[in-house]
Formats: C-alpha cells, sequence, structure tokens
C-alpha cells in the first residue's frame, strides 16, 4: 500500500499503479489523448502532465505513465498545469487543424485560436499511436505501424498500401481521439476481391 | 519475383532468428542491392520474428534505407548548413530539371537517383555533391555535367 | 437450472461519461437483486488498475464465476479484462462487457432514469445469457504423431529441412528420390533457377540422410479423415486393391504447378519457338544455342501480367548462362512495356556488359513473329522495328496443374473458381493470419520462384515445428469458440461440411460415408454458421452457444416495450458502427438495443423466432455486405434465415417487415444511424404482435418448427446461398423455381403440422380433424395428412371412437 498526497488529499495505491489511474479511481479528471484504458500509455501528447511539489521546487510528469511512489504530492489544477494545456492545445490546433474533437476539446480549455502556423489545414491525425497500440495489444495483428520520424511520421501500413494483414475490425476507429482513423482506415483494409462463390469441395 | 534471391539466401543463413538482428538483415540487403523490396522485407522480418509493420518503421526511420529500386548512379547533394551557403540548393534545383526528377527520385532509365543529404562532412569543399564515390569539390552545374557523362560512359 | 452461476456485475461511471447521463443507483437497485446476481458495484473505473483489483478481490471473496462489466467498447476492452482476470481463473466467454457508454448514455434524450432502465434490461439480458452458460473446460493439444510432408513438389525438402533442423521426427512422401533426377526435372516447374542447385542439392541430401525422416514408399494419396494431431492418410497401391494407411499428426503440402506453352497463336512449335522449361532443358542439356535468341516476356498477351516479372527474372537468368558460355550469341529479352524491370541497378550494369538488352515494347502493339525477324512497336520513336531470331522463348503459361489439383481436391484445400490454391480466408482470430502457410507450400499455392517456392516450405516446416513443440510441451490449447459435433446427433447428412469455409469439418475416418463429422478445433474458426444450419442440431458452438444465445434474446425480448426491438449486429459491420456512433456523439431512437454477435452467420433461426415469442415487436440484424463477411457468407446464410422467418409470417399473416436484413460499414457510423431510425419508424408503425391466444400459438409454432423440424432446417441448409450464384447445390435448377416449388410446400405442410403439435400439446385433450381445421382455418384434408404424419412420426396417438378419429399429443 502506498500513501501519496493528489491536491493535497491523502489516496492510497497499489505499487505498479500509475498517477493517472489512481487519480480516476479517486474521481479526480485529467484530461488526457493519446490514452486509453484498453491498450498500455505512451505519454506522448502530455496533455496529462501534473505538477509534482517537492518543497520549493515542483516539476511536471505526464500522469498516465508516472508510477505511483510514497509520499509524493501530486497537483492536478495548478497556473503552471493550466498553462501547459493551453500551450498543448495551441500546438495542437496548429498541428492537427482538421480534426473536430481536438477543436472541441480545446474549447473548453479555453483555446480558440493557435498563434503557430498552420502547415496542413487538411491534417486530422495527431500520430498519437493508439491505433497502432490497438491493433498490437487488442487484435495482435500490427497491420499499421508508425512510420518515418520527426515532422515526417504517420501512421500507416507497410509501403502505404492496403495490406491483408488488416482485418478490417475497427479497433483503431473505435480508439483514435481525433477521427483521423476514420479516413487513414480507407488506405488501410483492403477491398475484398468480388467472387460469390467459393465453394470449397 | 524475388530478384533479391541470392543474397536473401545467404543472408537468413547468416543471421539468426531474433529481433536483434533486423537492422543488419536490412544493412545487407541495402548494401547489396540498393533497396529492400517488399517481398525481401517480408521474408527478413519473418526470420526475425518480427510483424512486417515493424520492419517498415525501421527502413523508414532510416535515410539509409531505401524501399525503391535506385539508380545505377547515385547523386548525393549535401544541404549542410556551409554548403546550403555556398548554393547547395541550386545545385538540386539544376539537377531537378536537368533530369526531370526530383529529389529523392529516380530517373525513368534508371540511371540517376538523386538524393540530398545534411552533411558529408566536407565543409571545406562546400558546395559538396558526390556522384557514386566521387566527391566533388566546389560543384558547378558544369562540373555536375561532365561527372554525369563520365559516369554514363562506364 | 442455474449452472452455479454466481454473477458480479460491476457499473462503470467512466469519469463523466456514463454517470450524469445514467443513473447508476437506480441501475443498481434494478440489477442486485436478480437470480444468480451476487453482487453489483458502482465502480469509477473499472478497467484500469484500481477498478481491476477491486474487482479480482470480489472474485476470489465470493467465488464469482461470471462478471458483467458494464462499461464501453467490448471490442476494445474485453480482451484486458479476459487478461487480468485469467489468473482467477475466468475464462473466455465467463465475462461480458456491455457498452453502456456508447449504446445507452450519450445516444439519446432520454432521462437518467430512463437510461438507467435501458441498461437495465441489457443487463438483465446478459444475466440470462450468463446462467446459461456452461463454461467448456479448456482442452490442450497434444500432437504426439509425426508431420507427414507430401504432395511432391520441391518445397518438400525445404520444409522437411527445417523440421529436421528442429529435431522433429516426420514422414516425407515424394515422388522420387534421386537428387539428381529431381534437379533434371525441376526445369520444368522452375525455369531458369539453376544458380540455386547446388544449395538444393544439399538441402535434398540432407534430407534424405537425416534421421528424423521417414520415407513412405511412394504412391497417390487417396484420401485423409480425421483432425489436428490426428490424421489419417491412405495412399494407393498401384496394381492393388488395398491401401496403405497412415497416422499423422499435421499435413504440409507441397504442391507445384504446372507451366505450359502457349498456343499457336504465339508462333509456338517446339522447334525454333520455344518455351521456357523446354529451353532450360536444352541449356541444361549443354546444347548452347548460337545466333539470336530472343526472350519474349508475353505474360501480358497471353493474360497473366501478374507473372511477368518472374518470368523475365527466368530469362535474365538463362540469357546469362547463354553469353557466360557462348559469347557471341545475341541474348534479347522483349518485354511489355508496363513491366517494371525486375533488375537491381547493378544487374543491369552487369547485363549491359555481357550483352544482354532489355527491349519494350508498345503494350498496344502485339509483337508479331515472322520468318527470322521479330517485329515490335517501339516506345521511343513509335516505329515498327525488327529483331532478328533464331531462337524464340516464351513465356510460359502457369497453371495449378491436374495432378496438384487432385491432391488439393482430397486434402481438402481446393476452391474449384479459382486457379490456384492461395485464398482469402475469412480473417477472425489473429493466428488465422497466415495459416494458410502452415500447412501449403509450392508454385501450386501462387505462381512464383524456387526460392519462393523453397521459402514457403521452409516458413512452413518452421510453423509446423512450433506448433508441435508447443503441443508436446502441453502449451497448445483448443480455443474456446469452436464448434463440436453431438456423434449421437449427426447423421451425416454434410451440410455442415459443405457450408463451412473455413475447411474445418471433416470425416471422423476414412472408410465410406455414412460416418458423423468431426470439426477440427484447431482449423475452426468458431464461425458458427454451420451449427445454426445442421438439420438435427447436433453442432454447438461452444462457450458462444445457441442456447446461451437464445436466453439473452428471450430475457431481452420479454423486457421490449410495444415500440422497442432487439438489433444483432456483428461485430466486423454492425456493431463497429455502432460504437463509433456512440463515440461520436451521434443520437437515435433510443427504442434500439443493440446486441452484439461475432456473425450473424451464428443466429439459428429459433433465436429470431424466441424474440417474437417473447414479446419484441421487431428484430433488425445488421451485418456486412456480402463480399465483407469475415466468416464467409455467415451474412448470406442469415439472409436466408431471415427470408424463412418472413415466409412464416405470412402464413401467420404477420407483417414480414417485422425482421429485416441491414449491411452497415463499420466506418459509416452515420449510415448505420439512418437504417435504425428506418426501422424504428416502421415498427412503430405497425405497433407490437397481439399477445392473442391464436397469435401466441402462431408464435410458438414457429418457434417449434424452426428449432427442431429436421425436414425444414435441411431444406433451409440446403438453399442458403444466394439465387444469383453460380454453385446451386442440390439440381442445378433456379433458385426460385426451388423456393416455389419445393420450399415453400414443404415449409406450408411442416407449419401446419407445427401448429397442430402447439394446439395439442397446450390443450391435452383429444381432438377430431373438423374442429382442428376450424380453428386453424386450414381445409379438412390438409389437416387429415399433416395428422398422419404425426402419428407415425409418434408424436400423436389415434384412437377411433364411433369410426372417427380422435387424435391426442403424445407429449
Amino acid at each position: 500500500m502506498i500513501t501519496f498526497q493528489i491536491n493535497d488529499t491523502p489516496v492510497e495505491a497499489e505499487p505498479g499503479w500509475t498517477v493517472l489511474e489512481t487519480a480516476r479511481h479517486y474521481g479526480i479528471e485529467i484530461p488526457t489523448l493519446c490514452y486509453h484504458e484498453a491498450v498500455s500509455p505512451s505519454g506522448a501528447c502530455r496533455l496529462c502532465m501534473v505538477e509534482l511539489r517537492d518543497g520549493d521546487w515542483s516539476k511536471l510528469v505526464a500522469s498516465c505513465i508516472f508510477p505511483v511512489a510514497e509520499g509524493i504530492r501530486i497537483y492536478t489544477e495548478t497556473e503552471r498545469i493550466d498553462n501547459v494545456r493551453r500551450w498543448i492545445f495551441e500546438m495542437l490546433l496548429a498541428e492537427v487543424p482538421a480534426s473536430p474533437e481536438i477543436r472541441e476539446m480545446a474549447t473548453q480549455y479555453g483555446v480558440e485560436s493557435t498563434r503557430f502556423s498552420v502547415k496542413d489545414p487538411d491534417e486530422d491525425c495527431m500520430v498519437c499511436g493508439l491505433c497502432t497500440r490497438a491493433c498490437e495489444e487488442i487484435v495482435g495483428l500490427s497491420a499499421i505501424s508508425l512510420m518515418s520520424r520527426g515532422v515526417h511520421k504517420k501512421v500507416g501500413a507497410p509501403f502505404s498500401r492496403p495490406t491483408e494483414v488488416c482485418v478490417a475490425c475497427g479497433c483503431c476507429v473505435t480508439i483514435c481521439p481525433t477521427g483521423a482513423m476514420r479516413r487513414l482506415i480507407e488506405s488501410v483494409r483492403e477491398t475484398p476481391e468480388v467472387t460469390l462463390t467459393p465453394l470449397a469441395v | 519475383m524475388l530478384q533479391q534471391a541470392e543474397i536473401l539466401e545467404s543472408v537468413l543463413e547468416r543471421y539468426p532468428s531474433k529481433p536483434e538482428y533486423l537492422i543488419f538483415m536490412l544493412q545487407d540487403i541495402q548494401a547489396d542491392c540498393g533497396y529492400i523490396a517488399p517481398e525481401s522485407m517480408e521474408i527478413i522480418c519473418e526470420h526475425a520474428n518480427v510483424p512486417i509493420t515493424q520492419g517498415y518503421s525501421v527502413a523508414t526511420f532510416y535515410q539509409s534505407f531505401r524501399l525503391e529500386p535506385q539508380g545505377e548512379h547515385e547523386i548525393k547533394v549535401c544541404l549542410g548548413t556551409a554548403c546550403h551557403l555556398k548554393g547547395g540548393e541550386r545545385l538540386v534545383e539544376n539537377l531537378e530539371r536537368k533530369l526531370d526528377i526530383h529529389r529523392g527520385e529516380t530517373t525513368e532509365d534508371m540511371m540517376f537517383t538523386l538524393n540530398t543529404v545534411n552533411c558529408l562532412g566536407a565543409c571545406a569543399m562546400a558546395p559538396v555533391a558526390v556522384v557514386d564515390d566521387e566527391y566533388i569539390s566546389s560543384t558547378t552545374p558544369a562540373k555536375l555535367d561532365k561527372s554525369l557523362k563520365a559516369a554514363q560512359q562506364q | 437450472m442455474n449452472n452455479n452461476a454466481k454473477i458480479g456485475i460491476f457499473l462503470c461511471k467512466c469519469g463523466q461519461k456514463i454517470e450524469p447521463m445514467v443513473d447508476l443507483p437506480v441501475l443498481k437497485k434494478s440489477v442486485a437483486g436478480v437470480d444468480g446476481v451476487a453482487c453489483c458495484d458502482i465502480l469509477p473505473y473499472p478497467c484500469l488498475e484500481p477498478g481491476l483489483n477491486e474487482i479480482n478481490q470480489k472474485i476470489q471473496e465470493l467465488g464469482l464465476n461470471r462478471i458483467i462489466v458494464a462499461g464501453c467498447e467490448s471490442r476494445l476492452m474485453l480482451k484486458k479484462f479476459e487478461q487480468k482476470m485469467e489468473a482467477n481463473g475466468l475464462q473466455k466467454g465467463q465475462i461480458d462487457v456491455i457498452n453502456l457508454r456508447g449504446h445507452v448514455a450519450g445516444v439519446s434524450d432520454l432521462s437518467p432514469k430512463e437510461k438507467a432502465e435501458k441498461g437495465s434490461k441489457l443487463i438483465k439480458a446478459s444475466v440470462a445469457e450468463m446462467i446459461a452458460f456452461t463454461p467448456s473446460t479448456r482442452k490442450s493439444v497434444s500432437i504426439e504423431r509425426p508431420p507427414v510432408v507430401l504432395g511432391g513438389g520441391i518445397a518438400s525438402f525445404a520444409a522437411a529441412h527445417e523440421l529436421a533442423q528442429e529435431g522433429i521426427d516426420f514422414m516425407l512422401s515424394i515422388p522420387e528420390r534421386d537428387p539428381g533426377v529431381i534437379l533434371d526435372h525441376l526445369c520444368k516447374t522452375y525455369p531458369g533457377e539453376r544458380t540455386h542447385y547446388p544449395r538444393l542439392k544439399k538441402i535434398i541430401d540432407e534430407v534424405l540422410e537425416s534421421p528424423h525422416t521417414t520415407l513412405l514408399q511412394p504412391g497417390k494419396l487417396a484420401g485423409l479423415a480425421g483432425i489436428t494431431g490426428d490424421y489419417t492418410l491412405s495412399f494407393a497401391v498401384p496394381d492393388a486393391m488395398t491401401r496403405r494407411q497412415y497416422a499423422a499428426g499435421t499435413i504440409i503440402a507441397c504442391l507445384d504447378g504446372e507451366l505450359v506453352p502457349p498456343g499457336p497463336e504465339f508462333g509456338y512449335d517446339g522447334k525454333t519457338v520455344l518455351c521456357q522449361p523446354e529451353f532450360e532443358e536444352m541449356l541444361y542439356e549443354e546444347k548452347i544455342p548460337d545466333g539470336h535468341t530472343v526472350f519474349w516476356v508475353c505474360d501480358y498477351e497471353t493474360g497473366q501480367p501478374e507473372n511477368a516479372q518472374l518470368s523475365a527474372r527466368a530469362a535474365f537468368n538463362m540469357g546469362k548462362f547463354i553469353l557466360q558460355n557462348n559469347p557471341k550469341a545475341g541474348v534479347v529479352i522483349l518485354y511489355n512495356e508496363q513491366m517494371p524491370l525486375p533488375v537491381t541497378a547493378a544487374e543491369r550494369k552487369f547485363a549491359r556488359k555481357m550483352g544482354i538488352i532489355w527491349v519494350p515494347y508498345d503494350k498496344s502493339v502485339r509483337p508479331i513473329l515472322q520468318a527470322d525477324f521479330v517485329n515490335f512497336g517501339s516506345i521511343n520513336d513509335h516505329l515498327e522495328h525488327e529483331l532478328p531470331w533464331d531462337q524464340i522463348v516464351l513465356s510460359p503459361i502457369r497453371k495449378m496443374g491436374e495432378k496438384s489439383r487432385t491432391a488439393a481436391k482430397i486434402l481438402g484445400i481446393l476452391h474449384e473458381d479459382k486457379e490456384f490454391l492461395s485464398t482469402h480466408h475469412a480473417k477472425v482470430r489473429p493466428e488465422m493470419v497466415g495459416r494458410e502457410e502452415s500447412y501449403l507450400a509450392g508454385s501450386a499455392r501462387y505462381a512464383c520462384d524456387l526460392t519462393d517456392a523453397l521459402n514457403q516450405g521452409r516458413k512452413a516446416g518452421k510453423k509446423n515445428a512450433e506448433m508441435i513443440k508447443k503441443s508436446r510441451g502441453g502449451a497448445l490449447f483448443v480455443p474456446q469458440v469452436v464448434c463440436i459435433v453431438d456423434t449421437d446427433k449427426c447423421v451425416a447428412c454434410g451440410q455442415c461440411q459443405e457450408l463451412c469455409d473455413c475447411g474445418g469439418i471433416g470425416v471422423a475416418e476414412l472408410v465410406g460415408g455414412g460416418l458423423p463429422r468431426v470439426v477440427d478445433p484447431m482449423v475452426c474458426t468458431g464461425g458458427g454458421t454451420c451449427a445454426a444450419a445442421c438439420p438435427y442440431n447436433a453442432l454447438t458452438l461452444q462457450n458462444n452457444t445457441n442456447a446461451q444465445r437464445e436466453a439473452r434474446v428471450a430475457a431481452l425480448a420479454g423486457q421490449m416495450a410495444d415500440h422497442e426491438f432487439v438489433a444483432y449486429a456483428c461485430s466486423w459491420a454492425g456493431l463497429p458502427a455502432a460504437d463509433n456512433a456512440g463515440n461520436m456523439g451521434l443520437k437515435y431512437d433510443p427504442a434500439i438495443h443493440i446486441l452484439g454477435v461475432p456473425c450473424l452467420g451464428q443466429l439459428d433461426p429459433s433465436i429470431m423466432a424466441r424474440a417474437f415469442l417473447e414479446g419484441a415487436p421487431g428484430l433488425l440484424l445488421v451485418g456486412c455486405s456480402p463480399e465483407d463477411c469475415h466468416h464467409s457468407f455467415g451474412i448470406d446464410h442469415a439472409w436466408s434465415r431471415v427470408n424463412l422467418m418472413k415466409k412464416l409470417f405470412v402464413f401467420c399473416g404477420f407483417d414480414r417487415r417485422r425482421i429485416t436484413l441491414a449491411h452497415a460499414d463499420m466506418n459509416k457510423p452515420e449510415e448505420l444511424i439512418k437504417t435504425m431510425e428506418s426501422f424504428a419508424k416502421a415498427i412503430k408503425a405497425l405497433g407490437p404482435i397481439e399477445k392473442t391466444p391464436e397469435n401466441m400459438s402462431k408464435l410458438q409454432s414457429i418457434y417449434r418448427l424452426v428449432k427442431s423440424n429436421s425436414r425444414v432446417r435441411l431444406l433451409l441448409s440446403a438453399g442458403l446461398r444466394r439465387p444469383w450464384e453460380h454453385t446451386y447445390r442440390g439440381d442445378q435448377r433456379c433458385a426460385l423455381q426451388y423456393e416455389r416449388e419445393d420450399f415453400i410446400s414443404a415449409l406450408k405442410e411442416e407449419f401446419l403440422k407445427s401448429r397442430l403439435e402447439t394446439v395439442m400439446t397446450k390443450e391435452k385433450r383429444p381432438f377430431n380433424i373438423r374442429e382442428l381445421a376450424s380453428y386453424l382455418t386450414e381445409e379438412k384434408k390438409s389437416v387429415a395428412e399433416q395428422l398422419g404424419e404425426l402419428v407415425s412420426e409418434g408424436h400423436v396417438n389415434v384412437q377411433y371412437k364411433e369410426g372417427k378419429p380422435l387424435y391426442l399429443s403424445v407429449n
């Protein structure tokens, strides 16, 4: 049993739990984007940042992957956190301007516009990797993955061609937080050949 | 359709079936054939016990792996700081016009592939271009012309 | 019967996504007291570690053996729950996830209490299923018998080699044992591959010398029976009536294709215009030609463009060989401009140095052979150029070949309408992807070169070795959801085998017919349409049985209000679309109650009938479109069953539209909403089926008919195809004719019989013909006929009173 504090309230947890899980268990909401309960966390979007204070100084940690530890003091609603969230949303609005889900979430946190230049007004994929993790962990097929790196990083099937490994189960579409997978899945799943009659003799 | 059949065979024999050897296998194919064909990727990934997507992720992550057939001669134009200041970009544009391709592409007759690189470590010779293994210092369009013609004669 | 089910229900608050919208305390009160429910808790997030901890504690504390989580998408979350509760002994089928969030919370404007009520209906239905469910014991597969590599394809040696390296004893059936002879003949199936022969010879030698190899006497494959781990193969003995039989654990079929020359329209004459295999043979015998050899890669023109690169590659190799031995010869490879060159940059340079010339020709101007020259259209200047030739070598046409076809048929892997053996199988479980590679290798699977064939063989060997080692270590388990045959009920009609597309159903033994079928659990994909079709209900889909489903739909339908209805959504189309609609915050008519099912093809018609019997005013089935079905034709089978129900409704005077089939795409949730709203409207307009005694009797009759009338079930399963398909089983007659003449008339008779049974078992007294005819508004003649049938079947006894027959039900 590990005891620590969230927002000055003592909470109890078991070793191996993350701060986010514990917070949610106690009804404390922390926003997330690249996190989904069904797959392992990755800490990519940084929206779940919380402040960890130790005496005079504090640091920001990603609560979805930060393991609970005895005696730590976590704060989820501070000025610094507020600032971080707004920065993240501004950057997301520039990176992923075409996602209505991100836009809505940003509005909830008071971000309606962005100071950054928009490279591709049609971009809706934030490269959070949830789809690839879903395909790997839930379905077990790894039909899609993250390719290239840096600003060119994107999600897709090998050689950007429809792959027969994809069974079109739709888990990636369901788990996608921005709705981008609805568009991307069409270039991943294969359209079946129209045969109508195979009869195994 | 396995045009990389022979080298694949020796690769598969040399490396154990473990994920750690993925990059080594990819490097061997790349070195021998200039690129990694889709069928080769499948066979290597299967041998290394990784899903194809992982092999593909690794291959696209590194610049040195190519996934499309390369031309017989590779032209690398440096766009690092020094070369950029000395007009490397113009050299690339010149080649793009002359060969009628974009950077990263290969000419239709499969003779030349035009690539840009971030630094060749030869800044004193800026702007630098490399045709096959030949380094051209203080590159000019005229020098490039001469070099390409010589390469074609081979 | 309770089956000792101890159910734990866990309601998820899901942050703000379920809790304020659904009144959870009200929901808890509604379900906590239901029989079989041991506990009902509200948790903030059952799916996170804290929540899982609490659930696992409850399981241990209360001895729970069934868990229902009312949370979010089962498709995403179920696996995690199964993994986290496995340690406590819970297996597939014992955990159910209901999508309270995506199917109830956000998709309508009902009040929180009303949503709680809807959730409660869904949960109670799940409870009913959990109680009806008896988990099967987890079985492990033991493959003690050796694998057998057969088929005569060259991949046999690669597969055998791999098995030998893994230390597995195996049986090898090959037509020829002399490596020299084998390699000699290889040019017929794999021309231009000479450079691989030394390595291949090494493999062949190693295989023949390996202590793990048991060579079977050459013979033709005559039959195969059994299941994974327990196969019996029989080979025909030449000049003898007997057959040699072997027991095998797994099978690796290495089948090679056949290469035939193109027709005379290509100029083929076998003398100067040759085909690649015979040319290779010529070269092999050291007859290097002089003069100009033109390899015409004519695969585009012979209708096999996908093989062009294969042929070109072979041509390149043969060309190299010619020039190595006769540097003065001329070698040109004439290829269709559409084909990308299958050579690397280094090879192109090398080719130029050696003198092999690659000449592309205009795809719209087909090359023509004339004496001494071959014409072709140049893509550069559009002139017709000429190439001098002394030999022309044409690409072969690649086929499966008769030998491989026969072997494939016996092994049960032949698909009549495909040229090669590779298929796009129903990909259901991730371990099914790539399954074909573990039992099939060679150029009969798809046209390929020697290295590819050998790689396929090696892969098959490797996969088999893995599987065998796993099984011998006790770690190979039968999947939980597979079909099983009750041999007491099976009459060996073979319908299931004909319907099954995964090849999992076979005969138990080799001798003759009339023997029960057996399901290979390692091949079965859990589609379940076989079980839904079996006329004698001899098949059960374990851990996902008809009984379970019936209990669930009965419980749900029984709770439906007059305008509410049940919608079955298949987990590849309807269910993902519904889940996605929930995620996107789309709204639809709350009258719809969605039940997920892996494939609509699993739905026995008795499920459909039961829903109406329990009071559902309508039943919607949302599945994939026909070519998308992951279980291969499950949706088509569902179509036939739905139409059966519609016909029966017409007999009863009920509106046909009450049961309807729909198609959805998992990526088009908005369209699904249109579907559901449209149906909801129709059902609202129709209202419920009035619960008069007569109507109840009719519904009971329908239920009894579709559930246990073997004649109807047999006729139904014999016609489980859409009418436009060519392979309509039975007589090759018009499907519409079959329906009008045979099916409907049989259906009428059997339905009347069922109605009689229903009436007579309800009121246990003797009836005479007249009163039955009048009650059922049927002709006395038909009633008399059917009563006669019932008597001969032993369901009804007849007594004579004053010369008039009186009928009394036996049951």
